[in-house]
């Protein structure tokens, strides 16, 4: 609703979002003034206009609102790691779940949190109402249905005397059975408190049950976060925003150096480490962080933080006023004792630490580590793989194998004395080579166990050819005379 | 980490004495050895403040690599730390520039990380990716290896710079690249020589415009002699790989020429390289 206020002009004229109902367009969200007029939710829109004349309307966006919700519960996450967007059955009805079991202390005290949560979402632009309770489900009646007095919130300790004087919706049930519990004059959760549970349980099914203990605590209920909530963190908080992408360069330093810190005394090293800008207006960036070793060193972690600022397009907007560092995947790395041979290991992580460089510069998968597989296909034996550690020992294998290979092989056009035999002369890239020399055949068949049905499977006779200027080539011709085609084909696959 | 193709055959060297004319009169015959390595020595200082190069190049003289019968004639060359420069004579020579550059790397003493940046889709150097069997079979153990595909030019040569920085050698197809320039290799000199660490750019066939390498060579591809078996269909077999290095340029030194040979069999011996068949000169002559 009010995403939709803020993007038409300023108006004093009652203003509503309709959206396709039953029987036609029905209002989906209505301004403070429509509802002084009159105008309620749910009601047809020909019939609102009969009561409002001048009343504006615009088609509600639900897709946007769901984006805009969960955009509004991911900055939250400056208050709390734990949060998540709780799309409700009407617009006014959403909301977004915190727990800030242990976040109060931070801000001062839980009072503090709240009053600087509400004063933050209300320069954003939104109405707010908030409201602190042991459990999730009276955390939502109390927001909803409190007395939150002039400051806009309310807290509550005993869940069984805030819960009482609220109304049956407070409970999160469907809007058929608050109809039908106010049908049997129960209007209030104290009302249900005081019958027997079975009754109750009999008469309105196992969900009111479910929903009255949720909100007093006798049935335990989390949340699922938006994002994983992250091992440890290390965030820098800044009275005046941040302007320039340098100074959230230096933000993102600060951070990570605490974040060492923190993991230095955890005894872990991180692998992913994920850094989050809160923007004063309400934006979130990130950026994600790799290492192919655990790393607690922050010097290398923020060199690897000014290569990918650089390229991550992250936008300080109007500004940042917090940054966060927080490592997502960690493995212990003990402090290392120095070795008698310097050289052990270093040369390893010095390379870990070139890849990591190499990869937050030029993007991930840049460098590589050759992977030996074991398969008979030169393409598959020799692989190189990125993000993996290389391997202690290539095996030794005594196939002969060109320098460099082609990936895919390329057609040849290739004359050979006998079927089976080596080229004599071959065309490839529009040249022809003749060969003085040879040495073959190296059958290899395919993997038919790796076979897609249908394709063609064809033995392959790899030569090894030099020119008569003494370049050497890969050769090899595709498939059995006669037994697998007519007419086999010859390819290049490597050189040198 | 010598493998099984780790030995380099000096055959035919027709490299131009690099004496310096002003002073020799002055010389004692006894002492002129002695002398001329000093004055190199010195001269030498002057160019550059690197102590390591310094070393390598005094003793930078044919004769010397003669004297001491050493079986592998790019030693000299190899033991300065910088740049070098790579070119393939032709385009169908750029696997031999390969072959060569992967030979020089892998015959070096040390077993540091070699690091492998690939140009950015260069046609003309465009013959596949390396294969680490194929590496291993020129004495590089992949397991030293780290590759890395850049997308720019610029990335490329930041690549080169950032491996020469952690002390690997590095061995870039930036070569081909406009944004390889005199700028660009001087950079590339500049951290090799402080880093110790050896850099060596592959350029295509017909790049042109000067670079501030150490040496430049120009590679192509020589017929091997016959492999002492026969190999199919009535051809013989492949012998030994043997590339013709045209040294063109470099500092502080004379240009030469070097057939070079590797055998790939430990039980082989190399045999000299009048006995190769068809000797090929290469399309632009030396000095």
């Amino acid at each position: 609703m009010e995403r939709a206020r803020r993007a038409a002009p300023p108006d004093s004229r009652p203003f509503a979002l309709i959206a396709p109902g039953a029987g036609g367009e029905r209002l989906y969200a209505v301004c403070p003034a429509a509802v002084r007029a009159g105008l309620a939710l749910s009601m047809r829109v020909a019939d609102a206009r009969a009561l409002v004349p001048e009343l504006r309307v615009r088609a509600a966006d639900p897709e946007g609102d769901r984006a805009a919700l969960e955009d509004l519960a991911r900055w939250c996450g400056r208050v709390s790691p734990w949060t998540a967007p709780d799309p409700g059955a009407a617009a006014p009805l959403s909301g977004v779940l915190m727990d800030i079991t242990g976040c109060a202390r931070v801000f001062g005290g839980e009072d503090r949190l709240l009053d600087g949560l509400l004063r933050d979402v209300r320069a954003l632009g939104f109405t707010a109402r908030a409201a602190a309770a042991p459990t999730l489900g009276l955390a939502w009646a109390l927001a909803r249905h409190g007395e939150t007095g002039r400051r806009g919130w309310c807290a509550a300790d005993d869940a069984h005397g805030a819960l009482a004087p609220l109304p049956v919706e407070a409970l999160r049930l469907t809007p058929e059975m608050c109809a039908a519990l106010r049908r049997f004059g129960l209007s209030t959760a104290g009302a249900l408190m005081g019958l027997p549970r079975r009754a109750l349980v009999r008469r309105f099914g196992p969900e009111l049950a479910r929903r009255l203990d949720q909100a007093l605590g006798g049935v335990r209920e989390t949340l699922s976060p938006l994002r994983p909530a992250p091992a440890l963190r290390a965030r820098v908080r800044f009275a005046e925003p941040l302007i320039t992408l340098d100074s959230v360069g230096e933000a993102f330093a600060h951070a990570l150096t605490r974040l060492c810190a923190l993991l230095e005394r955890e005894g872990l090293g991180a692998l992913r480490v994920r850094l989050t800008l809160y923007r004063a207006d309400g934006g979130v960036g990130e950026m994600r962080l790799a290492a192919a070793a655990p790393v607690r060193d922050s010097a290398h972690l923020i060199r690897l933080m000014r290569h990918r600022l650089e390229r991550a397009g992250l936008d300080a907007g109007f500004g940042v006023d917090l940054v966060e560092a927080a490592a997502l995947m960690t493995r212990p790395l003990d402090a290392g004792q120095t070795s008698l041979d310097p050289d052990a290991g270093a040369e390893r992580l010095a390379a870990a630490r070139l890849m990591d460089r190499l990869d937050a510069r030029l993007g991930a998968g840049a460098a590589a580590c050759a992977e030996a597989v074991d398969s008979h296909a030169p393409e598959r034996a020799g692989q190189w793989r990125s993000g993996a550690a290389a391997p202690a020992v290539w095996p030794r294998r005594p196939e002969r194998r060109p320098l460099l290979i082609l990936d895919p092989p390329e057609p040849a056009e290739a004359v050979a004395e006998i079927p089976d035999g080596p080229p004599r002369r071959f065309t490839w890239r529009r040249v022809a080579h003749t060969v003085a020399r040879a040495e073959g055949p190296e059958r290899i068949a395919p993997e038919w166990w790796r076979l897609t049905p249908g394709a063609a499977a064809r033995t392959r006779d790899y030569f090894r050819v030099e020119t008569g200027e003494g370049r050497r080539f890969w050769l090899y011709r595709e498939g059995l005379y006669g037994r697998e085609t007519r007419q086999p084909g010859w390819f290049v696959h490597g050189a040198g | 980490m010598a493998g099984p193709g780790g030995r380099v055959q000096d055959m035919s060297r027709d490299c131009h004495d690099g004496a310096p004319q002003a002073g020799a009169a002055q010389m004692d015959c006894v002492a002129r050895p002695e002398r001329l390595a000093a004055l190199r020595g010195r001269i030498a200082a002057l160019e550059t403040a690197g102590g390591r190069s310094v070393a390598a190049r005094a003793r930078l003289s044919p004769r010397e690599t003669d004297a001491s019968g050493a079986d592998d004639a790019l030693a000299t060359f190899r033991a300065r730390a910088g740049l070098h420069d790579i070119r393939p004579d032709s385009y169908f020579d750029a696997p031999a520039a390969y072959a060569f550059a992967v030979r020089w790397l892998a015959g070096l003493p040390d077993d540091r990380l070699v690091v492998w940046v690939r140009g950015a889709g260069d046609p003309r150097l465009d013959f596949g990716a390396p294969c680490p069997d194929g590496l291993a079979a020129c004495g590089l153990d992949p397991a030293r290896l780290l590759l890395v595909r850049a997308r720019a030019g610029a990335d490329a040569l930041w690549a080169m710079e950032e491996a020469l920085n952690a002390g690997a050698l590095v061995f870039g197809e930036a070569g081909a690249q406009r944004a390889y320039d005199l700028t660009a290799s001087r950079r590339l000199q500049a951290r090799a020589a402080a880093a110790g660490s050896c850099v060596l750019a592959l350029a295509s066939h017909d790049a042109s415009g000067t670079s501030a390498g150490l040496t430049c060579w120009r590679i192509a591809a020589a017929p091997g002699l016959a492999a002492p078996w026969r190999g199919a269909g009535g051809l013989a077999g492949l012998g030994a790989l043997r590339v013709r290095a045209v040294l063109e340029r470099q500092r502080g030194g004379p240009p030469g020429r070097f057939d070079l040979e590797w055998s790939d069999h430990a039980l082989c011996s190399p045999e000299p390289a009048g006995l190769a068949g068809g000797a090929r000169p290469p399309r632009r002559a030396a000095g």
